[in-house]
């Protein structure tokens, strides 16, 4: 055995060795155990790569669409120390089995070795559209599971009156919350134009 | 050492709220934003009514760790319950905002230990059941809230109050939000389609099994989707039925539901919901009793009231209930002018479709009649049956009182009313008590001033609620 073979066989086995810690700790992402936080500890704020496997449809829409740039970066995933994610980083090693070699992963190798179903499922369900039915995936203990969207958040909106009060209500999903806001902008504007041509009922206008 | 030693008081502050006889669970806040922004805002801030923090952020993760230790203190759960939660700018103008949002991330159904079998219970309550999480990569909540809330452009000047005493005076308080919008993640809501009827999926919530329409005798589960979609619309007949809530009843809400009963004539007798106005003399149960009249000083038989009335009015309405309509001005005006002119109560009509009829605000404190609101359409029925009449006499007789035997928001059978106006309101109906309930509760539509920080009678239904889903069995 010369050198060289010596170098390919040491590599060969440095290789093996990574994909077999790769896929032990793929094991462990795919288990329901997750670092647990502790109550009392402050709370490290989450600047990781974003990955969007774990994305709510609901968390997408919101960092795609509103202002707020810095905002979460990682949504349900996020935990004080992030498991690495095959897909976005990791090592991953093929042998072609044709030639017995070593070659370059693509993403039929990612998708087939990427270790965790539930959060595959969820990527699934997510990507559905929301006018179809909600799609459901199996829990443990023959439980059965669906991801909710923004529509089934509640949503606290307050309005100030034109005497100055505030009006704070609940609605439910974000398509509401926003036509309420949109409601009281045309409300003020309809309520400007009265007074301006009314201007005698103006000081009474309010509470009517 | 100050610093510490006010942490340390916050410390013993939040142990107050810990684990009591009534519940034991650990719910984490789980900060989400990045540094600089949201809880990680470093702008310093002088502590505030009980919150020791030093900088923006700290005070607002002070406050919502707080409404969770309540919450915490209250519910029985051995899984840590998640909230993912973060400070962001939402909707908003200079006069209205969008305060946050809160919500459930998941539901399951046919867990172990499941109350009902094939029904949706949230994530956090499903897996408090269960005995572990049964998704633990997902937070049980997500909560969002508006980091520009006061302001320039975002509700200019009306900030949250991030003090832990609910002495937030003018501002808006952070907790009692907080303590809403958590219980909505709780399970204090149906996923339930509320237009269409449709069960999510197939199934229903929890929350299905206790909704209960009292005109068709039909819980939620036991209704079509089109029954459950009329359902949502059928104000003051859509009811809880949980045996927790209905027992609570009469240590939490008043008696003397206010009402407008009409014995005359036949055709319209009967009684109507109504709008309690913030002024003039609160209902009793004697009420005032007497004969309809209405104001008619506009085009397309309207009555607005807004001047001294004519001598026709005048005549009309004195000694009488006065009918007249909402519009143009305020409705102290318009009692007050038919109070200058004799009346002894005054009915307003909406000008408005929807039920329930909404109160009537505005102060004066030389209003001395009762004065309440009625729906458009009620308040049509009844000018179709004043067409007929003489200049001072309807024939029509009524009574604006208070029920003295019925709890204010509950139906005589202490079945709290859900809030189900008509038209259906974005999301808001059904999963909220009525807001005819008195005293107030946190889980209205509407977030009412005088709130405590409590969610347990005598205060509050909440968890009483919450208790007949299924949680703390």
């Amino acid at each position: 055995m010369n050198r060289s073979t010596r170098i390919i066989l040491g590599v060969f086995v440095l290789v093996a060795v990574a994909v077999l810690l790769y896929a032990k700790h793929a094991y462990h992402n795919s288990s329901p155990q997750r670092a647990q936080q502790n109550p009392s500890a402050p709370v490290v704020p989450q600047t990781v790569t974003p990955v969007s496997k774990t994305e709510s449809r609901a968390d997408k829409a919101a960092t795609t669409s509103s202002a707020a740039a810095p905002v979460l970066q990682k949504e349900y995933g996020a935990a004080p120390q992030p498991q690495p994610v095959p897909t976005t980083g990791g090592l991953v090693a093929v042998i072609d089995p044709a030639t017995g070699q070593l070659r370059e992963a693509d993403a039929t190798d990612i998708g087939g070795l990427a270790p965790q179903p539930a959060l595959q499922r969820r990527t699934l369900t997510l990507a559905a559209p929301a006018t179809i039915e909600p799609q459901t995936f199996a829990g443990p203990g023959g439980s059965v599971g669906v991801v909710l969207g923004e529509d089934a958040m509640s949503f606290m909106v307050v309005t100030k009156g034109p005497d100055g009060t505030l009006s704070a209500d609940c609605v439910d999903g974000k398509k509401a919350a926003d036509a309420k806001i949109q409601a009281a902008k045309r409300h003020k504007v309809k309520k400007q134009a009265e007074t301006k041509t009314q201007p005698a009922q103006r000081e009474a206008t309010d509470e009517m | 050492m100050k610093c510490k030693l006010s942490l340390l008081v916050f410390a013993l502050l939040l142990s107050a709220l810990a684990p009591t006889s009534r519940g034991a669970a650990t719910i984490v806040i789980q900060n989400g934003n990045a540094a600089g922004v949201g809880f990680n805002d470093p702008t310093p801030v002088a502590p505030v009514g009980g919150n020791p923090g030093t900088t923006l952020g700290q005070q607002r993760l002070n406050a919502f760790q707080f409404a969770a230790n309540i919450w915490g203190s209250t519910l029985n759960s051995v899984p840590t319950i998640v909230i993912l939660s973060t400070f962001e700018p939402l909707t908003c103008t200079a006069t209205s905002a969008v305060l946050g949002s809160a919500g459930p991330t998941e539901v399951f159904r046919d867990f172990t230990g499941a109350p009902f079998p094939g029904t949706w219970y949230n994530n956090a309550h499903a897996s408090a059941i269960f005995g572990t999480n049964l998704d633990p990569a997902t937070p049980g909540i997500r909560a969002r809230f508006n980091s520009n809330l006061g302001q320039p452009g975002c509700l200019t000047g009306v900030p949250f109050y991030l003090g832990l005493d609910n002495n937030h005076g003018a501002a808006i308080d952070l907790v009692t939000v907080l303590l809403h919008e958590f219980a909505h993640g709780f399970g204090f809501l149906t996923v339930t389609n509320g237009t269409t009827g449709a069960f999510l999926a197939g199934f229903p919530s929890a929350a299905d099994h206790f909704l209960f329409d009292n005109t068709t005798g039909k819980s939620w589960v036991q209704m079509t989707a089109a029954e459950r979609a009329a359902s949502a619309l059928n104000t003051g007949h859509l009811v809880w039925i949980g045996a927790n809530v209905t027992s609570s009843v009469p240590g939490v809400l008043a008696l003397g539901a206010p009402q407008l009963n009409v014995s005359a004539p036949a055709s319209v007798s009967g009684t109507y919901l109504v709008g309690t106005a913030a002024f003039g003399p609160p209902l009793n149960s004697l009420g005032v009793t007497g004969e309809v009249m209405p104001i008619v000083d506009s085009p397309g038989n309207i009555g607005l009231a807004c001047n001294p009335l004519s001598a026709i009015n005048a005549l009309a309405v004195n000694g009488k209930i006065a009918l007249l309509d909402r519009g143009v001005c305020g409705f102290t005006v318009k009692v007050k002018n038919a109070q200058n002119a004799g009346a002894i109560g005054a009915l307003i009509v909406d000008n408005v479709a929807g039920s329930p009829p909404p109160g009537l605000g505005g102060s004066d404190p030389t209003i001395t009649i009762p004065a309440v609101r009625i729906t458009l359409a009620d308040g049509n029925t009844l000018k179709a049956a004043l067409t007929t009449r003489s200049r001072t006499h309807s024939g029509m007789f009524a009574n604006i009182g208070a029920n003295p035997f019925v709890h204010r928001g509950a139906d005589a059978f202490n079945r709290v009313w859900m809030y189900a106006p008509n038209p259906f309101q974005g999301g808001s109906s059904v999963s909220h008590w009525d807001i005819s309930a008195f005293p107030n509760l946190l889980m209205e539509p509407a977030i009412n001033g005088d709130l405590t920080h409590s969610v347990v009678p005598p205060q509050d239904l909440t968890f009483t609620l919450l208790k007949d889903i299924g949680w703390n069995p």
